[in-house]
């Protein structure tokens, strides 16, 4: 479609003025869905590619079987169930929805409480936006489902939020149940290195690793004295129980293996500090993040048993990533440690499929291997992996259609399902954005004509400007009611003429 | 046909073992600067990109420049070092058109920052003399196939002028291919006025009308024989008036991009050049009709409006060569992300963009853009002899570059830091 720039500005003013009225009032005319998607009892893919990331790895002129909502089956020559819905995969890809071990889409604002060193009390849970459009921008480059965290100003930060990606449900519909987690941080963020001033402790990594110790220690006391409590006030009624602490009571799950630890780190020093550092503990971290020089403390990595979560070929952005290199995810799958390329950001997260492939450019990992890279292996780091990162009997059906191999940047995906429902498809999106246009189109002529209008009418020596002509002016301004012709949602059209009558409603 | 199957495990190794493997060709090996002898590059398939493709040609390559190119009947001769390379490709340098590679390694550290300057007009700052040319970035860029760079400075109004380097050189004034290439102004981003004339200027825009109105005055003053001191700033400025210097305009949203055409007419500028976001895909017949280049960046970037579809940056190439504009790809110009240009192309061909056009739109169309298609951008005689040799498509990720000539010379990328820690970590002694 090709826009002159009044269309686009009228379009655009239009549509702020609809974003404002959406802040308060369901459901946003900007969602491409309200609600769940049917969910087909049987949804058969016929002779594709299969990219399983389980055991029967890639199979060709293959079919995947779908059962309510989860995978039944992936072999060849499956004949169709009766009713099944039967997708075509002759040529085409499937995998299984890509998983980003490292996210901050859906995170409205208040990625940083940049205040104290330990915030363990705040949790991402709070603030996940489930209108935020990069949903499903990333749904349609085949990412299923995201590890929300809290940002880096934080030794002990945030607690995170895993999501799985279904677009048009609240944010609590998007939650599947996954172990709970925190992020830590390490390096030069906790450190306020690139910060503007840095008065606040601490300002070395000695600084950053004693920081997390003492949080540790600060929560073995508090249930010490909660322990205390118990037991002495067994036999007297005058004492007083220790203050609860949310922070702490967080700290604890850390230390009691109930919340899983995502540390943002960097340098081979301070990953070796928190490993060491948890071990003491007894705290098992569940995976690295970013640790772009988890290559050079590859083999202490997996011995440990943490997953590293990390970028594909970032680097020389700050001084701690000077010494990253894009044979990181290499070395260290080499090595036994369980690697994931994450995103940390909504633009690289449309295109998780081709970070993989730079794992077999960088390194020679085998392209299954490499694949798992972003489905199988930020599942097992999150925990996840029973339900979700393999085309495998009884997990669930979150797949991918590519028009071609996930590894090509000619590919594109074609349609994205999760638990069993279509959540994108590229078919209808394209024809929704001709509808769109042509409404936006319509719109916007009535605009340029009743502005023409209005402009001739005081060109005519009339005041037509501050009396509105119509008097059918709501007395109570509704909000537009779902249209049941529209699939249940409100049109663009329902809310132009709501804004209008906002419009005329101020004006008198 | 699927990427798995065609090529093995240990295919893939071997390829990514390649990388590294130094093989030792002549005297052609390691040493920077311009290649001497002759060399020939046999059995590859030339994909020159302004000719074809040549399949199993012959390359001749002679003091740093192609001396002679064609199929297998072509003459090789006699004493030269001869390179068989059957079974893959070659290509010409790829080109980063908007960077600031060598001018920057570490972008939090200041000290290694010498990018952008202070003061609204910097006319007289040259990017080239910048160049480090032992940057840390330049080698990993040019192991991803992008062998140049359009280097601009940032930083007020007028930003200074642009410099077309090769990434490797022993210094900054052997890595220049041109300089200056062209002036670049950051136009004025006023959002809209729409059609209302009386709204005010800017104090951006006053700025620069009055930059611009005085380099005119000191052109007259300078020809009428007033004693005047020299000014270097209004000097590049009267250049581009006088039509000895192109200009480049960046600008990032459609307002300011039509602002930028409606001032250039104004003002009589004919020959410049748009440098700005995916927005130039809403002004494609404009811009094709006024003749307008477009060095095009933010194709992986996000949407920048609600209303646009998932896929309107992507898309945004295909739609520019719809239209018959004249167009180069450029990553944003972090150059940490050089190496992924071909990528960025890649994506495009995924959403319309003719995968021959993507090619160009990374060499020879950036190359004749910028006023350099004589020396570069395309496999063809005379031109630079600077190229890769990959097994594949260069615009897909899982493809291997197993060789990159400059100017004649085989790169050693030994001396790459990243491959350096590689080789280092990957052969540390398991941990007992």
């Amino acid at each position: 479609m090709k826009c002159s720039t009044p269309m686009i500005l009228g379009a655009t003013v239009l549509l702020s003025a609809l974003a404002v009225s959406a802040s308060f009032a369901q459901p946003d005319p900007q969602a491409f869905r309200s609600g769940t998607p049917e969910q087909p009892a049987v949804v058969l893919v016929q002779n594709a590619t299969v990219w399983t990331s389980g055991p029967q790895g890639i199979l060709e002129g293959a079919d995947l079987l779908v059962r309510n909502g989860k995978i039944d089956r992936v072999d060849k020559g499956l004949r169709a169930p009766r009713n099944a819905v039967v997708i075509d995969g002759t040529g085409k890809h499937v995998t299984p929805g890509l998983i980003d071990a490292h996210s901050h889409t859906a995170a409205d604002g208040g990625l940083n409480e940049g205040s104290n060193i330990i915030t363990a009390e705040v949790t991402i849970e709070d603030v996940v936006n489930h209108e935020e459009a990069n949903i499903y921008r990333e749904l349609a480059g085949g990412l299923t489902a995201a590890n929300v965290l809290h940002g880096s100003a934080n030794s002990i930060g945030g607690r995170n939020a895993v999501i799985k990606y279904r677009w048009g449900l609240s944010s609590a519909g998007m939650f599947f149940g996954a172990k709970p987690g925190i992020k830590f941080a390490l390096g030069e963020n906790p450190k306020q290195s690139n910060w503007g001033s840095a008065n606040r402790y601490p300002n070395t990594r000695s600084g950053v690793a004693n920081s997390i110790r003492s949080s540790f220690e600060e929560a073995l006391d508090y249930r010490a004295a909660q322990k205390e409590y118990a037991e002495k006030s067994k036999a007297r009624a005058d004492l007083i129980p220790p203050k609860p602490n949310h922070q702490l009571d967080v700290i604890l799950e850390i230390l009691d293996g109930k919340r899983l630890v995502h540390s943002h780190s960097y340098r081979a020093d301070e990953i070796l500090m928190l490993l060491r550092l948890c071990e003491e503990y007894g705290v098992k971290i569940a995976s690295l993040q970013h640790v772009l020089e988890g290559y050079k403390v590859a083999d202490e990595i997996a011995a440990h048993g943490a997953g590293a979560s990390t970028f594909s070929d970032w680097w020389a952005y700050k001084y701690e990533v000077r010494d990253a290199i894009p044979y990181n995810g290499a070395i260290m799958h080499d090595r036994g440690v369980v690697v994931s390329f994450n995103s940390d950001d909504a633009e690289l997260a449309r295109r998780m499929n081709l970070e993989a492939a730079k794992a077999v450019r960088y390194g020679g990992v085998d392209p299954a291997e490499a694949f798992k890279f972003v489905t199988l292996n930020p599942a097992i780091q999150l925990q996840v992996d029973d339900r979700i990162g393999s085309l495998e009997k009884g997990k669930d059906a979150d797949f991918v259609v590519w028009s071609g191999s996930p590894m090509s940047t000619a590919s594109v995906a074609e349609q994205t399902w999760v638990d069993g429902r279509k959540y994108f498809d590229r078919e209808a999106d394209l024809a929704m954005r001709e509808r769109v246009a042509a409404e936006r189109q319509s719109l916007i002529d009535e605009i340029l004509a009743e502005a023409a209008s209005e402009e001739a009418a005081e060109e005519d020596g009339e005041t037509g400007g501050d009396t509105p002509d119509t008097p059918d002016t709501p007395d109570t301004l509704d909000t537009p009611d779902a249209d049941p012709d529209s699939g249940g949602q409100a049109t663009l059209r329902d809310w132009y003429d709501f804004f209008v009558a906002v419009a005329k409603g101020q004006a008198r | 046909m699927s990427f798995i199957g065609s090529i093995s495990k240990t295919g893939y190794r071997a390829a990514a073992a390649a990388l590294v493997a130094s093989v030792v060709i002549a005297s052609a090996v390691g040493a920077q600067g311009l290649g001497s002898g002759t060399t020939v590059f046999r059995g590859a398939d030339l994909h020159t990109v302004d000719n074809g493709v040549i399949s199993g040609g012959i390359m001749v390559v002679r003091d740093g420049k192609i001396a002679a190119i064609g199929d297998s009947s072509t003459a090789v001769p006699a004493g030269a070092t001869v390179v068989d390379v059957a079974g893959q490709r070659i290509y010409p340098g790829f080109i980063h058109s908007y960077s600031n590679l060598g001018m920057s390694d570490i972008d939090s550290v200041r000290g290694s920052v010498d990018i952008g300057e202070i003061g609204d007009n910097n006319a007289d700052i040259q990017a080239e003399v910048a160049v480090s040319a032992d940057s840390i970035r330049l080698l990993p860029a040019m192991g991803g196939g992008v062998l140049y760079a359009h280097i601009v400075p940032e930083g007020g109004i007028f930003s200074g002028t642009s410099a077309v380097i090769r990434l490797e050189g022993w210094n900054w004034e052997d890595m220049t291919v041109t300089a200056p290439t062209a002036l670049h102004l950051s136009f004025p981003n006023d959002g809209d006025a729409g059609d209302d004339e009386e709204a005010p200027e800017s104090k951006a825009m006053k700025a620069l009308n009055e930059a611009f109105d005085q380099a005119a005055d000191y052109g007259a003053a300078r020809e009428a024989g007033l004693r005047l001191d020299a000014d270097r700033k209004l000097q590049r400025v009267l250049d581009v008036i006088n039509g000895d210097l192109r200009l480049i305009v960046h600008a990032d949203n459609v307002s300011q991009m039509e602002a930028a055409i409606k001032w250039t007419d104004e003002k009589e500028i004919n020959d410049w050049i748009l440098l700005g976001t995916t927005d130039a895909a809403y002004l494609a017949e404009e811009l094709a009709a006024k003749k307008i280049p477009v060095l095009m960046e933010t194709v992986l970037g996000i949407p920048g409006r609600d209303f646009e579809s998932y896929d309107s940056n992507f898309s945004a190439p295909g739609k520019l060569a719809a239209a018959g504009v004249q167009f180069a790809l450029t990553g944003q110009a972090d150059t940490a992300f050089a190496r992924n240009v071909p990528f960025i192309a890649g994506m495009a061909v995924a959403h319309g963009l003719d995968p021959e056009a993507a090619i160009r739109s990374i060499s020879l169309a950036p190359a004749e853009i910028l006023g350099v298609a004589d020396q570069l951008g395309s496999l063809s005689v005379g031109k630079e002899a600077s190229f890769f040799i990959a097994n594949g498509d260069p615009l897909e990720i899982v493809t291997a570059i197993d060789q990159v000539w400059m100017r004649g010379l085989k790169v050693d990328f030994e001396r790459d830091q990243q491959r350096q820690l590689w080789k280092k970590y990957r052969d540390r002694p398991t941990s007992p």
